[in-house]
């Protein structure tokens, strides 16, 4: 077992070790410990840094799991944090009976390429990027009303930790196309300390898309509501919402906010752990589009830019045609691309030794593409 | 009216496609020239001796930003000298640039070299690209219609003049006088270039202009260029190309500034230097072999459309002046009894129709036309403000 050492914070890590891994530290990462060890209520407030550093110094004592003899015991000691891995064939595999949500908007050729029109596919985790004031949550709440526009049985959620009773009530003034958007507000749990608790419940898998505003907003509240370290809180949410696609077969869609500069804000574990990432932004001219940094439903989808406006419903209208027309320059470029590549070749093939093709009287030289013109010059 | 049919449109497509330039981007180290290159019309390209043609050795001392004369002057006279010093300028530029590339151009048709140039300056799109283009602005306007389109296969050139169906007319011009409006697409050795067009239909005339861009009717709005060049080939490039002809056609094609300018031309005698001008560039373009019929040829042109010209000479010559002993300075004072827009419609004639005269490149005359007529917007016709002298 761990010597109980040191200073008193130092002593609950060391006593920690004992309890839970039996006085040996795990081959395991020191951040997926170190959420573990976040777990366990303590007086003490613990940082990364100083478990990191402890953790150290007892696998220098000796009570690191590769340093354990198998001699000593008999057999080699199981840790319970080395788990066997599960390889199963692809075609053997059980997967989630996934669904997939059409707006009946242009959007949804975006959203995935895989069939016909497109469409948001459930067993997803969609991060929704934007400066403020963009339009993130406008969009985003016109994509689950026109979901449910087309398909009234899907069963959609809006999550909104920022958004008190009152302010939803202006926005629905604004946007009465939400009017039928079943909405949960977190700040009605934020005092009573249930928030964790009633985001569990949300995430259970009984909702087909769940619209989350906003993933950094709700960060902050787990953090202040439960005490809760920054990794702790994101690491929570995200294997939540991952949990939710994964398992479940919902699409999750969860609007974070941007950098000043325009750069994305959150965890690298976020950023790769989702299947797309749609930013909302302003073009120089001001004009508002979406488009698709990453997705892997709809890979045709990504770089192109739909520009939007909002109807006088607050509704969001996608400009089509200017889609269209974006669509048919990158085809016109695409093809002058080639043709100057064309030329390059015809260029290379008369002076350049280039294949071409053999003509009916062509000298050897000709043939090869070799245009030896000159010669009786060079033999002057 | 004369309008380019469908089968003449895929004619000259196949024609201009067929003969497209060839071109490729080097590194400036893989050009070399040798003593011997002016006497041979012969460089080294990545090692290779390649053929070039006439003009090539200028266009690299334009790219080189040697002087043109006296490079022409060297190079009569090859001795070495040049080949150095071109090498010379070429090293000095790859210092400048970087090591960067040059484009190099060939007419696959005389298997040579013909030019050379920055490859940021080359922004023109295939003819192949050109004739889609086409198709989409004609279907795109379904008022306008292909008036006519003039090309050089050989030189990689090509204009393909568009005239909008609207008939305009303008206070001043006389009753008769109407205009239709379009824009001409430019294809050069390098560039794709749009340039105004317009054509007056008492004699179906085609005078490409560019008045310099300004405001249409005084209506901010709905300004446009009236010249532009395509800014590359990238998508982005070829949409706000595009958006320039959308904004011209929400003008009616009709350029800024040309109700006054077609006043002035009216209204104000050409000096004996315009239509000396004028004159003589549609004589150097009779093309004939026999000497007799082509002194006649270029006698009848200087009496049937340049008049003022002949009159003027005799004027001057009973005042017991000489009139050949007069500098082009002394000429722009002295007033002939044609008017600009005289001299304009007979540029534009010679340019647009069959006179009975076979003339090269017609459609350079339809272009110097135009810029005579946009003389007047900016500089001013040489008598335009004579009055004030006597003021």
């Amino acid at each position: 077992m761990i010597e109980i050492k040191g200073g008193r914070k130092e002593q609950v890590v060391r006593q920690w070790f004992n309890d839970a891994h039996d006085g040996i530290v795990p081959r395991a990462k020191v951040l997926d410990m170190f959420n573990e060890f976040e777990l366990v209520p303590k007086d003490e407030d613990i940082s990364y840094g100083l478990f990191n550093g402890v953790i150290k110094k007892i696998q220098a004592e000796g009570h690191g799991a590769s340093s354990v003899s198998t001699s000593d015991q008999g057999e080699p000691r199981l840790i319970h944090s080395v788990v066997e891995p599960n390889i199963i064939r692809v075609e053997d595999m059980e997967f989630p009976n996934f669904g997939l949500f059409r707006t009946g908007k242009k959007i949804d050729d975006l959203f995935s390429d895989h069939e016909e029109g497109g469409g948001l596919y459930g067993g997803t985790v969609n991060i929704v990027i934007g400066e403020s004031g963009v339009g993130k949550s406008t969009v985003m709440l016109d994509l689950l009303a026109s979901v449910v526009e087309q398909n009234p049985e899907a069963k959609i959620l809006y999550i909104s930790s920022e958004m008190t009773r009152n302010d939803i009530m202006f926005y629905y003034k604004k946007t009465p196309a939400i009017g039928k958007v079943p909405t949960l507000l977190l700040m009605d749990y934020v005092k009573n300390g249930q928030l964790a608790s009633v985001l569990e419940k949300s995430f259970n898998g009984e909702h087909d898309i769940i619209l989350l505003d906003s993933y950094q907003d709700v960060l902050v509240k787990l953090k202040e509501v439960h005490g809760w370290k920054s990794t702790k809180a994101e690491s929570w949410l995200t294997n939540m919402m991952i949990d939710a696609a994964e398992k479940c077969g919902n699409a999750v869609l969860a609007i974070q906010h941007m950098t000043k500069g325009g750069q994305y804000v959150g965890s690298t574990y976020l950023k790769h752990a989702t299947t797309a990432m749609l930013e909302i932004r302003f073009d120089l001219s001001g004009a508002r589009y979406i488009e698709f940094s990453k997705n892997r439903r709809g890979g045709s989808g990504t770089g192109k830019r739909l520009y939007y406006k909002l109807d006088e419903e607050g509704a969001v209208v996608y400009d089509v045609a200017r889609f269209a027309e974006t669509e048919e320059m990158r085809n016109f470029e695409n093809v002058e691309t080639l043709r100057q590549q064309d030329l390059t070749n015809r260029f290379e093939s008369i002076f350049l030794g280039g294949a071409r093709e053999v003509e009916d009287g062509d000298s050897v030289e000709e043939a090869i593409g070799l245009d030896l013109i000159g010669v009786e010059e060079s033999e002057d | 009216m004369r309008e380019v049919t469908n089968n003449q449109f895929n004619e000259i497509r196949s024609t201009l496609t067929a003969n497209e330039h060839a071109t490729k981007q080097v590194p400036i180290s893989a050009i070399k020239l040798t003593d011997h290159s002016f006497a041979t019309n012969q460089i080294e390209i990545g090692g290779q001796p390649v053929k070039v043609s006439q003009g090539f050795f200028l266009r690299l001392a334009s790219m080189l930003k040697m002087n043109a004369s006296l490079t022409r002057e060297f190079m009569k006279n090859d001795n070495g000298k040049v080949a150095a010093a071109m090498m010379n300028a070429l090293n000095e530029y790859r210092r400048t640039a970087g090591g960067k590339d040059v484009l190099v151009i060939a007419n696959p048709e005389t298997r040579e070299v013909i030019d050379i140039c920055d490859p940021k300056r080359y922004r023109r799109l295939t003819n192949e690209s050109l004739f889609d283009m086409t198709e989409r602005i004609m279907n795109e306007h379904p008022s306008l219609t292909i008036e006519t389109i003039d090309l050089s296969p050989n030189g990689g050139t090509a204009m393909i003049n568009f005239l909008n169906s609207e008939e305009v007319g303008f206070p001043g011009a006389g009753k008769d006088e109407f205009f239709k409006f379009g824009f001409s697409i430019v294809q050069t050795s390098k560039d794709t270039i749009v340039e105004t067009y317009n054509q007056r239909l008492v004699c179906a005339n085609g005078l490409r202009v560019s008045l310099g861009s300004g405001a249409i009717g005084g209506n901010n709005a709905i300004n446009f260029e009236e010249k532009f060049r395509l800014g590359g080939t990238e998508a982005d490039d070829i949409r706000t190309f595009l958006n320039r002809v959308d904004a011209m056609k929400n003008a009616g094609f009709v350029p800024g500034g040309f109700s006054s300018a077609i006043q002035s031309a009216i209204s104000t005698k050409a000096s004996l230097a315009e239509v000396e001008s004028a004159m003589m560039l549609a004589q150097r373009k009779v093309r004939e072999e026999d000497p007799q019929f082509k002194k006649n040829f270029i006698d009848t042109l200087g009496r049937n459309y340049f008049d003022g010209h002949r009159d003027t000479m005799a004027r001057l010559a009973q005042k017991g002046m000489d009139p050949y002993k007069l500098n082009d300075k002394q000429k722009s004072f002295i007033k002939t009894g044609q008017s600009v827009w005289d001299v304009v419609n007979s540029l534009t004639y010679l340019g647009s129709n069959n006179s009975g005269i076979e003339l090269d490149s017609k459609h350079e005359l339809k272009a110097e036309a135009g810029y005579l007529f946009a003389k007047g917007t900016g500089a001013g016709f040489d008598l335009q403000f004579a009055q004030y002298a006597q003021l």
